[in-house]
């Protein structure tokens, strides 16, 4: 249920995730997308909230400690799939592009 | 100058863009949200200021609770990071406020966003809807199981006629609050799958205080319709013992709040004290109401003198009445009470006469006659049904009540009907006129002259 959930990843969802490859605490997230996508994506801190308890409950993620308020969360083997399940179909959307219109993939 | 002030705006409980952008247009004004209890939002005096304001929900949260759990302040901590301070919470909705033009908005993800919304409505909103709903239903219907079978008690009855309107309203509202929510969330969950945009919901608070200026309208009819001093202090007291139940659980709840007890104990201390205050306190009121009644207090039509019969005391009244045996024959019996007494609205009123002689004296003709008087020929025809079906109902299986009809020129009338016990005709009348109808009962067969006198001061009464 909860991959049929998260079959296809929001381009939040798949930001929050890569940022939790590495052990992070839920509140300097969102300042690593930001500086990892230069300002194009925002995430939102109660949108953050929500997708960590979400990400949580679909054991895609665990909580590493909890320092009084301040809870940290890794990716775990379940989000690390998602992850890359995610990459893949992107990775095909580009293709098929490529092949439909015959151009050769550029740098971002 | 005030620098505080209330206000109470009945936004949905759901619509976060209505609710932020109004709170920005206070700020602007120079009037920055406190806080939202029981009597309103409350705002402060500020310089006004460009403030960004974001409504959002958290749905684990609760009104009882003493603070934010561990986990709200979680999300708030989010949000100082972001830059969003958190203005005033109630129940799961959360208000943050920022003058930062450029902070990432709380929510940036319409569908996140929607789930989340959806799970506070479940949690207290929708449910309290519901039931509001089911309740108005039930009352409506006991009002419109009495408009078919009493329909003169009903029509007759200020309190019938004040809590159709006000229930009607409750039921429109709910009714309209829920249908809104969910066709709003139909097509916000449509915008979020095809452009990942969140339709914005929009409160019907216009509608709101439309439908409390009509409640207040048909409360102060109701007041004003009111006649005796019993019914007056009833309906008095009634009001004063729902404000004080509504203040005192409130006040428990926050009292318990600021104790620090926790949710869980709290929502079943202030619920239990709901269910237990609203019984001692009508049981107060009834208490009261008896005890004045029985001091004569609330007297407002005390007999004009009493009388010993078998040990038990006896009211006699002197009122005046339009008809009496007088009237109609000679009588030289001294004792009469005659009793006069009336109730109504502005659609139909009911007047009840009896002139009776005291218990024990036997032999002096007596007349009990009742008149129903309406402008609308429909609510006639109900009435009239009513007194038909009546007799039928409290009938007897081995002599069956019925009304037969009888000529109605004796009556000056449209229509005229005689009571029959079985096959045994009785001296008891139902006399219908275009604007009311009337039911008369003799000690003794009425002759034509004394019917056709009866009819002409029936009809001018």
């Amino acid at each position: 249920m909860a991959r049929e959930k998260f079959q296809t990843l929001t381009e939040q969802m798949f930001y929050i995730l890569l940022c939790l490859r590495q052990e992070q605490c839920g509140a300097d997230i969102m300042a690593r997308v930001d500086a990892l996508t230069a300002g194009r994506v925002a995430v939102g801190p109660g949108t953050l909230y929500n997708l960590l308890e979400s990400f949580l409950q679909a054991g895609m993620i665990r909580e590493t400690k909890v320092e009084g308020r301040k809870r940290s969360y890794v990716l775990t083997p379940v989000g690390q799939a998602a992850l890359e399940e995610e990459y893949r179909r992107l990775l095909r959307v580009a293709t098929d592009y490529e092949a439909c219109t015959g151009t050769e993939r550029q740098e971002p | 100058m005030r620098n505080t002030k209330r206000e109470w705006i009945a936004f949905s409980f759901y619509d976060f863009a209505g609710i932020a952008a109004h709170l920005e247009t206070m700020a602007a004004r120079g009037w920055m949200l406190e806080r939202i209890g029981a009597l309103g939002w409350q705002y402060r005096r500020t310089e006004p200021a460009a403030v960004r304001f974001s409504v959002t929900y958290f749905a684990q949260a609760s009104e009882f609770d003493p603070a934010p759990s561990e986990n709200e302040t979680v999300l708030q901590d989010y949000c100082a990071e972001a830059g969003w301070e958190l203005v005033t919470r109630s129940a799961q909705m959360q208000i943050f406020c920022t003058h930062a033009q450029s902070a990432v908005p709380i929510e940036t993800d319409a569908a996140v966003q929607l789930q989340n919304i959806h799970r506070a409505m479940k949690k207290n909103y929708l449910p309290g809807q519901v039931i509001l709903l089911l309740l108005s239903l039930f009352q409506l219907g006991m009002q419109v199981q009495q408009f078919h079978s009493r329909p003169v008690d009903f029509f007759t009855a200020p309190t019938s006629l004040f809590l159709v309107p006000c229930w009607l309203v409750v039921l429109l509202l709910c009714s309209l609050e829920l249908s809104s929510y969910f066709r709003w969330r139909r097509r916000a969950v449509d915008a979020a799958q095809r452009s990942r945009t969140l339709a914005l919901p929009r409160s019907h608070y216009r509608l709101q205080r439309w439908a409390l200026a009509v409640v207040g309208l048909g409360l102060g009819c109701w007041l004003w319709s009111l006649r005796s001093r019993r019914e007056v202090l009833f309906a008095a007291a009634s009001i004063l013992w729902m404000a004080l139940l509504i203040f005192l659980v409130n006040f428990l709840k926050s009292l318990l709040k600021r104790k620090r007890v926790s949710a869980a104990v709290n929502r079943a201390v202030t619920l239990g004290s709901c269910f237990l205050l609203s019984f001692v306190l009508m049981g107060a009121v009834v208490f009261g109401v008896v005890r004045l009644s029985r001091l004569g207090a609330l007297d407002d039509h005390p007999p004009a003198e009493t009388y010993e019969w078998h040990g038990m005391t006896w009211e006699v009244y002197h009122d005046a009445l339009p008809l009496t045996v007088e009237d109609l024959m000679d009588t030289d019996y001294p004792g009469y009470s005659t009793v006069a007494e009336e109730a109504g609205t502005a659609l139909m009123w009911r007047r009840e006469y009896a002139q009776e002689h005291r218990l024990g004296d036997t032999g002096a003709p007596e007349v009990h006659y009742e008149i129903v008087e309406t402008d609308l020929p429909a609510l006639l025809d109900l009435a009239l049904k009513e007194y038909l079906s009546k007799a039928e109902r409290h009938s007897d299986p081995d002599a069956p009540n019925s009304w037969e009809g009888v000529p109605a020129e004796a009556w000056q009338a449209e229509r005229a009907f005689r009571f029959q016990r079985g096959d045994t005709p009785e001296n008891v009348y139902l006399v219908c006129w275009p604007d009311r109808l009337a039911q008369i009962r003799f000690n003794w067969e009425p002759t034509p002259a004394q019917m056709a006198l009866a009819a002409t001061r029936l009809k001018a009464a």
